[in-house]
């Protein structure tokens, strides 16, 4: 416990179930990440486990059919500090956040 | 000519005389000789005997010691009967008669018996009862005395010791003398450190209320184990002389449970009890049990304990700062975030406790609109002229409670 080492790791989502709601931004816990690390995961591969986990069937599993992928995996860094319009940020189909 | 000059033995030339030398020179040679032994053995007014063995069994007892056995050791085997030395009158003995006597079997006794009146160490008979025992005797031509070691392997010593200092031990130390007493009306008298206890005619429950403290000093220590695992020996808080911790009975009903008691007077205080068993999870959801001892590892299933917590920072890019039971957080938009629980509660029905640092407002919901067992929606807003609007809180801090 204590101060804690954020995730290198993001998940940016879209909920095909609304389909109106701006992008979702997953943010592994730092404490279950490292008990996921600890257990001999790496952090990528604890990534992808909590992508099953945490976020919906319909964005993830392969058998739910869909005509793009709905989440990618990015670096922390890359997800916007300025939030003026967080409620517009979309998708796009370059694994990116278009603000 | 070949004449040495000696004063001992030791000092003797075995070559001299030479075979060159005159005959008539030959009483020099004796008075030297004559010389040396009288340096040497300067008290040799009797005869000297070397030190020799004598095996003895129960088949020469009672045997006869003889003028002739100073510097005997009697090597005695008692494995078939015990043996009986009958020692020499002390005026005849003399000062300075020397014997000695090892016991070879734990079995019987080896008993040393003056003569007449005459005693060993004061009294009457000197009994040898250990294997590997061991005499020494000597005598005054008086009386006998002997240092006696009868311990022989086991040195276990009957009596009492007092030690002003340290006791430094760099062997173990065994309590004992672990013999089993069995309660009577209510009460045992221990004779040593460490017994079992059993219950009054082998009930199946009995209590033990009353400890006799006739036998162990002030401040000595007790330590009570179960005879049996089938029958429990209830130790009940202050019925009798017996004053438990957190006023709590204990139970000895399993063989591997313990308690240790000091006696500080007339009462016997707790010092620790071992055997208590961790609290199961039933237990700890349950909350009523006064023995079981909660660990590490199953706290999280009493109900008054957070299943789960979270402190984050909901602005910027959003950032746990600290968390338990939380594999997740999640941004979904202006002042809206859902916390996903890695392990999660039984049911949706549990209870969360969220506030958050300059929002005025704070919404929860489950991400569908409900509760759900393992996930929680946050919602938080401030309310301007009437009108509510979502907004990002600089820290928002959420904790939840129920069955997991």
């Amino acid at each position: 416990m204590g101060k804690v080492q954020q995730a290198k790791y993001a998940i940016v989502w879209e909920d095909p179930r609304m389909p109106d709601d701006p992008v979702r931004i997953t943010y592994p816990d730092p404490n279950w990440l490292k008990s996921q690390i600890e257990n001999g995961l790496t952090e990528e591969q604890a990534t992808e486990l909590l992508v099953m986990k945490d976020l919906p069937l319909e964005v993830w599993h392969p058998k739910v059919p869909r005509n793009r992928q709905l989440f990618y995996i990015i670096p922390r860094e890359e997800v916007p500090r300025d939030r003026y319009f967080r409620d517009a940020w979309r998708l796009n189909d370059e694994e990116a956040i278009n603000v | 000519m070949g004449l040495e000059s000696a004063t001992y033995v030791s000092g003797l030339n075995t070559s001299n005389p030479v075979g060159t030398d005159s005959k008539s020179q030959g009483d020099d040679h004796l008075r030297l000789i004559k010389s040396v032994l009288q340096s040497t053995f300067p008290n040799a007014s009797k005869a000297f005997r070397f030190p020799t063995a004598t095996a003895l069994d129960s088949g020469d007892s009672p045997y006869t010691q003889l003028a002739s056995e100073a510097n005997t050791v009697y090597v005695c085997d008692s494995s078939s009967g015990s043996i009986e030395i009958d020692l020499l009158a002390a005026a005849t003995a003399a000062g300075g008669f020397v014997f000695a006597v090892a016991k070879t079997s734990g079995s019987n006794s080896v008993t040393l018996d003056p003569s007449g009146a005459e005693t060993i160490n004061g009294a009457s008979s000197l009994v040898l009862s250990a294997d590997n025992a061991v005499a020494i005797v000597y005598c005054t031509g008086s009386t006998w005395y002997a240092a006696v070691d009868d311990k022989g392997a086991d040195r276990s010593e009957a009596g009492d010791f007092t030690f002003s200092g340290e006791v430094n031990l760099d062997g173990p130390l065994a309590l004992g003398p672990g013999t089993e007493l069995t309660i009577s009306t209510g009460s045992i008298t221990p004779i040593g450190n460490y017994h079992s206890v059993d219950t009054e005619s082998d009930a199946s429950s009995d209590n033990l209320d009353t400890i006799s403290t006739s036998n162990i000093p002030d401040g000595g220590l007790l330590l009570l184990v179960a005879e049996s695992g089938s029958r429990d020996v209830v130790v009940r808080d202050n019925q009798g002389n017996i004053q438990l911790n957190s006023d709590d009975d204990f139970t000895l009903d399993d063989t591997e449970k313990c308690i240790v008691l000091q006696r500080r007077g007339s009462t016997w205080y707790e010092v620790v009890r071992t055997g208590s068993t961790a609290a199961t999870q039933s237990e700890m959801e349950a909350a009523s049990s006064v023995t079981a001892v909660v660990t590490p590892g199953r706290t999280q299933y009493h109900p008054g304990v957070a299943k789960f917590w979270i402190k984050f920072t909901g602005t910027g890019t959003i950032a746990i700062d600290d968390s338990h039971n939380v594999s997740s957080i999640t941004d979904n938009t202006t002042g809206r975030y859902t916390v996903t629980i890695d392990t999660d509660f039984s049911s949706a029905d549990w209870a969360a406790s969220i506030t958050a640092r300059a929002i005025t407002q704070v919404y929860s919901t489950g991400p569908s609109g409900g509760m759900l067992a393992g996930a929680i929606d946050i919602q938080t807003a401030t309310e301007n002229g009437g009108s509510i609007a979502p907004t990002d809180a600089a820290e928002v801090y959420v904790a939840g409670f129920g069955d997991q």
